[in-house]
């Protein structure tokens, strides 16, 4: 085996780069030494078939790159249309893309924002419901009563207007009337009053039915007046007779929608002037029957005034009926004011229809 | 350039020049129809660039050498060893092959250049297949050494060898192994 130092000779030799002397003795050592000769002979095959290969290696490479600088760079620059389209337009359509996304986004915001204040709305005026709900029972339609009366001995705090459901002392009037009462009073035409009790009381029809307690109440005959179980109709007139002062007023007008406050099917809308003293009035159709039981008036609207259907007062009595009630009633089917004028059916149901004065600590 | 070398006789004194730029010109001359031919005759478009560089390969080889004298041009002589290198390649892929479609008149490539081509072709595979088979640091070296002809010292310097002296020891040990290889590639070839 050859040294380290017999390759790098023949290396030197290969590549022209031992002298003249060294060269010479170089040949004729391989002409005596054999071994020598053969190594000489595969290294000298080897280097040339490694030279051969890099040439070839990097004729190659150079002919991959042309081919990629030719074919596939000049393709990609072709690229067509669109890469042209793109170079052309790509600032154009940055700042549409910008202005669009600054759209969308806007867009969005405000709609966003729109809802958001259209449920702030819808809570306001969720909320101006619950006002007029209070507005309607404290200011629209009880009488403030706070100044004294001369016939009164103890002036009452609020007053409402009542009617008798039945000749043995049971009245009705609106909930909202006698809320937070200490005691009840009903003062009919003639100026006497009587002490009354609420023994029943309806949040949803917004009624109370009221027992009058003192002993020296003189049943009624008998009611001149009965409770409509239809529906009135629109057009219809009728009319209320109520205290929203000392005296008992009337009040007229049309049956003008089949629903009250805010679509409540239990109640219609009429329009009657009503003030506040009326509530708790009774409705009554043409022929004396009584349809409702007045109950409220929209603040914001002229002429718009509610009144509870006939057909609630009769269902939530009849449920009533069945407990509560100890001596129990009719309601009276018997309509004795049909076909009577106005101001003769108004002659004969004033003595049914009272004052309810409230008394509270406030 | 490519509108001042365009003749035959430039391309062929810019390649005896070195000139590795003519190769552009080769490329945008005729590539082209190379590529239609193979494509027509049932080959892709890599196949086209691979049989139109070797037949540059070839072309360039001969050139290189003095000796050589083409005797027609240099796009007929290019056209020639392509389609010839082509039906090759077909033949080896399939037992029968269909008619080829010609495009252009070419001229028989003669069985002395033929096998000279196939010679160069095979050392070519076979030191790719012996350094292949030589790994890594060797490879990398050897080809360092032989093909990017780095220097001792820069080679030593690349892989950290402490001296030009470790790294010529470590080449020697590389080459030794490579002419196994490369000469047992040759047995396995012969066989």
């Amino acid at each position: 085996m050859k040294t380290l130092k017999d390759w790098e000779e023949i290396e030197l030799y290969l590549d022209a780069k031992l002298n003249a002397s060294e060269t010479t003795l170089f040949e004729q050592r391989l002409q005596t030494d054999s071994e020598l000769l053969q190594i000489f002979l595969e290294h000298k095959k080897m280097k040339e078939s490694l030279t051969a290969y890099s040439e070839r290696l990097s004729l190659k490479q150079k002919l991959e790159k042309i081919h990629y600088d030719q074919f596939v760079y000049e393709e990609q620059k072709k690229d067509p249309l669109f890469k042209v389209f793109w170079l052309q337009h790509y600032k154009t359509m940055a700042v549409a893309a910008s202005v669009s996304l600054l759209v969308a986004v806007s867009t969005i915001m405000y709609i966003n924002f729109q809802k958001v204040q259209t449920r702030q709305s819808a809570n306001f005026k969720a909320l101006r419901k619950d006002m007029d709900k209070i507005k309607r029972s404290q200011n629209a339609l009880i009488n403030n009563l706070n100044a004294p009366k001369k016939i009164e001995i103890a002036p009452a705090n609020y007053s409402g207007t009542g009617f008798a459901l039945s000749n043995n002392g049971y009245f009705i009037t609106s909930l909202h009337v006698i809320k937070d009462a200490d005691s009840v009073f009903i003062q009919n035409n003639k100026n006497q009053t009587y002490r009354a009790v609420t023994v029943f009381r309806n949040d949803q029809a917004d009624i109370a039915i009221l027992k009058v307690v003192s002993p020296d109440f003189e049943a009624y005959s008998s009611l001149p007046y009965s409770f409509a179980s239809k529906s009135g109709n629109l057009g219809e007139h009728v009319f209320t007779l109520g205290y929203p002062r000392e005296d008992m007023v009337y009040g007229e007008g049309a049956l003008s929608a089949a629903s009250g406050f805010e679509g409540d099917t239990v109640s219609y809308q009429v329009s009657i002037p009503v003030n506040p003293g009326n509530s708790g009035g009774p409705l009554l159709d043409e022929k004396g029957n009584i349809i409702g039981l007045i109950s409220g008036k929209q603040t914001e609207t002229e002429g718009a005034a509610f009144a509870v259907k006939s057909q609630s007062i009769i269902s939530v009595i009849q449920e009533l009926a069945k407990d509560s009630l100890e001596e129990g009633f009719k309601l009276n089917r018997k309509n004795q004011l049909s076909g009577l004028s106005r101001v003769n059916q108004i002659k004969m149901i004033k003595d049914y229809i009272v004052t309810i004065k409230v008394y509270n600590q406030d | 350039m490519s509108e001042v070398v365009s003749s035959d006789e430039e391309i062929i004194q810019a390649l005896r020049n070195n000139d590795d730029r003519v190769l552009n010109v080769l490329y945008k001359l005729y590539f082209g129809s190379i590529n239609h031919f193979i494509i027509t005759n049932s080959g892709s478009e890599d196949d086209a660039k691979d049989i139109f560089q070797e037949a540059v390969i070839v072309f360039y080889q001969n050139i290189k050498d003095q000796n050589f004298e083409l005797n027609c041009k240099i796009k007929t002589y290019l056209y020639s060893v392509s389609r010839l290198m082509w039906l090759k390649r077909i033949k080896k892929a399939s037992a029968v092959v269909g008619k080829i479609t010609d495009f252009e008149g070419f001229i028989s490539i003669d069985d002395s250049e033929a096998a000279l081509m196939e010679e160069r072709e095979m050392q070519f595979s076979k030191m790719s297949a012996a350094l292949a088979e030589l790994g890594e640091p060797c490879k990398t070296l050897i080809e360092d050494f032989y093909v990017k002809q780095l220097s001792m010292s820069q080679i030593s310097e690349k892989f950290g060898y402490t001296n030009a002296d470790n790294a010529k020891t470590q080449k020697y040990k590389c080459l030794m192994r490579l002419k196994k290889l490369f000469f047992k590639q040759e047995e396995r070839l012969h066989i």
